[in-house]
C-alpha cells in the first residue's frame, strides 16, 4: 500500500526541515532529547539496565558490606545501534529515580595514572556539575541531606538543659529563663525542629529554620560542626576525610559556601604525627567516602563509558595497551570497591578486540555481571535492531509536529512513506542509525524530490554499491586469512582464546541464518586453567526441550593434551554450561577414520575414563578450518571499521558462503546429523 | 627457647563501618514530671523542684530498670524502691517516684532559698547495657509560701528590732517613735531585697556552672 501525497500536503511538508535528519546521537547532552526519545525503542535493555542500577540502591547502610559487589555490564551493538542514545535515555530517567551516571567529558585517559584516581576525578566532576535533566548539582543535594541527618543527630544528642543553653538567650530572656523556668517552650521548639529534620528538605528550607523555630542557623551549624568533631574522632585517613567532607557539606548547606567542596578537595588528609601516606591510599579512601555518602542517600553510582573509539582507538588505530589497562582498571576496581556499577558501551568489533587484550585477571571480573534474585547475572546486553512496530513509533514521533500542522489524525502512522518501504526497512537487520538514514533519504526523495536515493534495502547484495561491498569484503577476507595463517604458524595453542572466540562468533553469525531458533553463547570459560576450558554453547530447541551443545577445541598436544580433553568433559557438570551434548574439535592432521583410536595413549585413557558415549562427538579440524576461525572476527571488525554501515545480513550471507566447512562441523547447525 | 602460640586479643573486624557522626542517636528521653504527669519547669539552672511535693524521674521505654544512684538525701526521699511504668501522649516510660521535703519543719525556716543539686539515674536497658543520666535540679519552696514566709520574717523583724532597742536602752519612747518604726520597715525591706538577690545569685551561679559544662562538652565553639 502506497501513500499518495497531494500538492497541498507536500507544500506543508516542505515548510518543515527533514525530521529524520539527525541519525547520530551527539556526544554531549542534547536539550531536545525528550522530544526525540521513543520509550518503546530499546525498552527491554533499558529496563534491564535500570533494574541493575536500582540494585545498587541500598535501604540500610551500616558498613561497606551493605553495598552490593561492584560489577560491569557491557552493552554491545554494532556501530549506529543506538548505544549513545540508550545511555542518554538512562541519564534522562523518566521515572525520576535519582542516580549518578558518571560519564567522561573528554577523551583523556592516561593508562599510567591510577584507575581509581581517574574514577575519583570523574566522580568529583560529575558531583559538581549540574545534572543533565534536573539541573541540580548532586553535591549540593547530597550535602543538604547529610547536613540534615547530622543536625538531627546533633539535636538528639543535646540534653534538655543543653537545648536551653544552646539557644543562647541574652539579657532579659536569660533572667526570665533563669528565674521563672519557662524552658519547656524552648524544648518543644527543639522537638518540632527534630520532627522537621526527619523529613527531607531543601537547603533553602534548612536555612529557614531560624524563622520557623526561632533558632539561629549559625548556632545550629556550629553545634553540628562540634558534634561532628566530637563523634568522628578517628585519627586514620578515612576519619579525617569524613570529617572534612561532612564539614564541607555543612558549610555548603548552612552557610551557603559555594567553594566548600573545593576546600575539602584541598584539605590535608594525612593523619597527624603519622607516616607519610601514598596518594593512592588517600584516593582509595576519598573514593570510598564519596561512595558512602551516595549510598546513604540511596544514590547509585554508575560509571558509563561510551564512545570507546575516542580514547582506545583514536584515529582508527586500536591501542591494545590502553584497552588492556582500561579493562584491568575496571577489574581492579571491581575487586577493591563495593557499590560501583560500570556500563561499557562497546561496538561489537571493538569489544572483541578489547577482550583479546584483557588478561585472565580482568575477564572473569568483567563477566561476573550484576546479580538479581531469581535471575541469572546480567553481564552483557545486546542491542538488536528495532523492528517494524518500533520503527512506526519512530516515524510517528518524528512526524509529530508536521502531523499537527497537517491537522490530519487519520493519516497512517507510517505517513508519508509507502507501507512497503517501511515494512522492508523495519524487518531488515540494519542498525537503527541505518534505518533512520534510509528514512531520511526516502523522505528527501518523497518530499523534496531529491536525487539522492534512499539507503539500499539491507541483506540484498545486489546493485552496484553492493557489488562494491562484496568485492571489498572478499579483499579483506583474503588479507585477514593471510594474517590468521601467520599467527597460527607461530603457535596454535597461543591463539587458543582467539580461536575459541572466533569459532563462537562464526557459529553465532552462521546460525542466525541456518537455525534462527537456536541461541549461541559464543564464549564461555570453565575451570581454573586459563589455557583450556573454553567453549561455545549452542542451545537448540528440539521436541519441546532445549538441547545444550557445548563445542570446544582440543588444541593442546603432548603432556597438555589429556588435561585439555579432561577440561572439555567439565562442560557436562559446569553450572554455567550444563551441556547435554559435547562436540570436541581436535586440531590434527590425522586422516584415520576412527579419530578416537587415533588419540595418544594417555588422552585416550581420559576419553575412556570419561565414558564418552553418544553424547560426545570427536571431530577433526584442519589448519584451514582454524584459519577461518581466527580470520572471521578480524575480517568482520575490519569491514565494519572501513564501512560502518556494512549490513549485518551481508555478514551472515558471507559466513554461510565462505565458512561452510566450520558450520558443518557441528551437527545441529550443519544439519548433517 | 620454647615457642608459644601468638595470643590475639578479641577485637571487632576491621570493617569500614558507618561514621559515628551518622549513627542514629538514642531516641530515649529523660525528664522529671509532677505526680500528675506534667513536666516540671526547666530553668537555665536546672529542673525546679518544690519542697513538700512528689515527682517522677521518668525515662522513656524500652528500659529494663531505673535506679537513683545519687541525690541530695537530706531533701529528697525515694517514695518506692521499685520502678513503675506509665504512658502519656502515646509515650510509655518508666519512672522512679521521689518526694522533696525537709527532714524537720524547722528546716523550712532556715532552708527557704534555692538549693542546686543533681540527681543521678542509672538506667539498665533490656540488653543489660547501663548508662547514667545526670539531671540538674533546683530545690526551692513554692513561691506563695516563700513570699508569706519572707513577709512574716520581715514583719517579725520590725517589732523585734524596736523591742530590742527599747529593752537595751531602757527607753519605752522608742516603741512609739515613728523613726524606730520607719527604720524597722527599712530593715525589713533590706532583708527582702537581700533575700531576693541571694536567690537570684545562687541561681545565676548554678546557671554559669552549667553553661561552662556545656561549653566544655561542645568544645568551646559555641557560646
Amino acid at each position: 500500500m502506497s501513500t499518495a501525497i497531494d500538492e497541498k500536503t507536500l507544500a506543508i511538508l516542505r515548510s518543515f526541515p527533514n525530521p529524520f535528519a539527525d541519525g547520530v546521537c551527539p556526544q554531549f547532552t542534547d536539550p531536545t532529547f525528550r522530544d526525540i526519545h521513543i520509550q518503546e525503542i530499546f525498552a527491554e535493555p533499558r529496563e534491564q539496565l535500570f533494574k541493575a542500577i536500582d540494585s545498587y540502591r541500598v535501604a540500610n547502610y551500616t558498613s561497606n558490606h551493605s553495598l552490593p559487589l561492584s560489577a560491569a555490564i557491557t552493552i554491545i551493538g554494532p556501530r549506529g545501534a543506538g548505544k549513545t542514545h540508550l545511555l542518554e535515555s538512562i541519564q534522562h530517567r523518566f521515572d525520576g529515580q535519582p542516580q549518578l551516571i558518571v560519564v567522561r567529558q573528554n577523551e583523556s585517559f592516561d593508562e599510567d595514572l591510577s584507575f581509581e584516581e581517574y574514577l575519583y576525578q570523574l566522580l568529583i566532576q560529575s558531583l559538581l556539575e549540574p545534572h543533565a535533566s534536573s539541573g541540580v548539582r548532586y553535591f549540593d543535594a547530597i550535602a543538604t541531606q547529610l547536613t540534615r541527618l547530622i543536625l538531627l543527630q546533633t539535636v538528639g544528642s543535646l540534653s534538655a538543659i543543653e537545648q536551653l543553653i544552646a539557644t543562647n538567650p541574652g539579657g532579659k530572656n536569660w533572667y526570665r529563663l533563669l528565674c521563672w523556668g519557662n524552658g519547656n517552650d524552648i524544648l518543644s521548639r527543639f522537638n518540632m525542629l527534630a520532627k522537621d529534620l526527619e523529613k527531607p528538605a531543601s537547603a533553602e528550607e534548612l536555612r529557614h529554620l531560624e524563622i520557623r523555630h526561632q533558632l539561629k542557623e549559625a548556632r545550629l551549624a556550629d553545634l553540628a560542626m562540634t558534634y561532628l568533631q566530637r563523634t568522628e574522632t578517628g585519627a586514620e585517613s578515612l576519619s579525617i576525610i569524613r570529617r572534612e567532607l561532612y564539614a564541607a557539606m555543612i558549610r555548603a548547606t548552612m552557610s551557603n559556601q559555594s567553594d566548600a567542596f573545593d576546600q575539602f578537595l584541598e584539605a590535608d588528609y594525612r593523619p597527624v604525627n603519622k607516616r607519610a601516606i601514598f596518594r593512592t591510599e588517600v584516593v582509595r579512601q576519598l573514593l570510598f567516602a564519596l561512595v558512602e555518602v551516595c549510598a546513604l542517600v540511596q544514590l547509585p553510582i554508575v560509571f558509563a563509558f561510551d564512545n570507546l573509539e575516542g580514547f582506545l582507538a583514536p584515529g582508527g588505530k586500536f591501542l591494545g595497551r590502553k584497552a588492556a589497562s582500561f579493562l584491568e582498571g575496571i577489574a581492579q576496581t571491581i575487586d577493591h570497591f563495593r557499590g560501583l556499577l560500570f556500563l561499557v558501551f562497546a561496538e561489537e568489533g571493538m569489544f572483541t578486540e578489547m577482550r583479546q587484550h584483557a588478561g585472565t585477571f580482568a575477564r572473569p571480573r568483567l563477566d561476573r555481571g550484576v546479580s538479581f534474585p531469581g535471575m541469572p547475572p546480567l553481564d552483557r546486553v545486546h542491542l538488536s535492531s528495532p523492528r517494524l512496530p518500533e520503527l512506526k513509533k519512530l516515524i510517528l514521533n518524528r512526524m509529530c509536529k508536521i502531523r499537527d500542522a497537517l491537522a490530519a489524525s487519520a493519516l497512517p502512522e507510517w505517513f508519508p512513506f509507502p507501507l512497503e518501504f517501511v515494512t522492508e526497512t523495519g524487518n531488515s537487520g540494519q542498525a537503527i542509525r541505518g534505518k533512520i538514514e534510509a528514512l531520511r533519504a526516502k523522505y528527501d526523495a518523497l518530499v523534496f524530490g531529491s536525487v539522492s536515493s534512499p539507503a539500499p534495502p539491507l541483506g540484498k547484495l545486489d546493485g552496484d554499491k553492493d557489488k562494491e561491498l562484496a568485492l571489498f569484503a572478499a579483499r579483506v577476507w583474503k588479507l585477514k586469512q593471510g594474517e590468521a595463517g601467520r599467527k597460527l604458524d607461530v603457535s596454535v595453542l597461543g591463539n587458543g582464546q582467539d580461536l575459541a572466540q572466533g569459532l563462537g562468533e562464526l557459529l553465532k553469525t552462521g546460525l542466525a541464518v541456518l537455525n534462527p531458533a537456536a541461541t549461541v553463547h559464543p564464549f564461555l570459560e570453565v575451570g581454573d586453567d586459563p589455557r583450556y576450558g573454553r567453549f561455545c554453547l549452542v542451545e537448540c530447541p528440539s521436541n519441546g526441550t532445549i538441547v545444550r551443545i557445548a563445542i570446544g577445541l582440543l588444541l593442546a598436544s603432548g603432556k597438555g593434551m589429556p588435561m585439555d580433553l579432561q577440561s572439555k568433559f567439565a562442560a557436562f557438570h559446569d553450572e554455567k554450561i550444563r551441556a547435554s551434548r559435547l562436540v570436541v574439535l581436535w586440531s590434527t592432521n590425522n586422516t584415520s577414520a576412527n579419530l578416537v583410536d587415533a588419540l595418544p595413549e594417555r588422552t585416550r585413557q581420559v576419553w575412556d575414563d570419561a565414558k564418552a558415549d553418544i553424547k560426545t562427538t570427536l571431530r577433526k579440524v584442519g589448519p584451514e578450518d582454524l584459519r577461518l576461525m581466527l580470520a572471521f572476527p578480524l575480517w568482520r571488525d575490519e569491514v565494519r571499521k572501513e564501512n560502518p554501515d556494512f549490513p549485518e545480513v551481508a555478514i551472515r550471507t558471507f559466513v554461510t558462503d565462505n565458512c561452510q566447512a566450520i558450520l558443518t562441523l557441528v551437527p545441529p547447525i550443519g544439519k548433517q546429523e | 627457647m620454647q615457642t608459644e602460640t601468638l595470643y590475639l586479643p578479641k577485637s571487632s573486624p576491621r570493617d569500614q563501618t558507618l561514621s559515628p557522626a551518622l549513627i542514629s542517636a538514642s531516641s530515649h528521653r529523660c525528664w522529671i514530671a509532677t505526680e500528675s504527669g506534667h513536666a516540671v519547669r526547666l530553668s537555665l539552672a536546672g529542673y525546679m523542684l518544690h519542697f513538700w511535693a512528689s515527682y517522677r524521674v521518668c525515662f522513656s521505654e524500652p528500659v529494663k530498670d531505673l535506679r537513683l544512684t545519687a541525690y541530695p538525701n537530706h531533701f529528697i526521699k525515694k517514695q518506692s524502691e521499685t520502678t513503675a511504668a506509665s504512658s502519656k501522649h502515646n509515650e510509655s516510660f518508666k519512672y522512679v517516684p521521689i518526694r522533696a521535703s525537709y527532714q524537720h519543719w524547722w528546716d523550712s525556716l532556715t532552708h527557704h532559698g534555692n538549693y542546686p543539686h543533681e540527681i543521678e539515674l542509672e538506667v539498665t536497658f533490656p540488653d543489660d547495657r547501663k548508662t547514667t543520666v545526670t539531671l540538674p535540679i533546683i530545690l526551692q519552696m513554692r513561691l506563695p509560701l516563700r513570699i508569706l514566709l519572707i513577709i512574716a520574717i520581715a514583719f517579725f523583724w520590725i517589732p523585734y528590732g524596736i523591742a530590742r532597742d527599747a529593752i537595751s536602752g531602757w527607753d519605752v519612747s522608742s516603741v512609739f517613735s515613728w523613726k524606730s518604726w520607719g527604720f524597722g520597715v527599712l530593715s525589713a525591706l533590706a532583708y527582702v531585697t537581700w533575700y531576693i538577690c541571694l536567690c537570684v545569685w545562687s541561681l545565676r551561679a548554678r546557671a554559669i556552672e552549667l553553661h561552662e559544662q556545656f561549653q566544655e562538652r561542645w568544645s568551646g565553639r559555641c557560646g
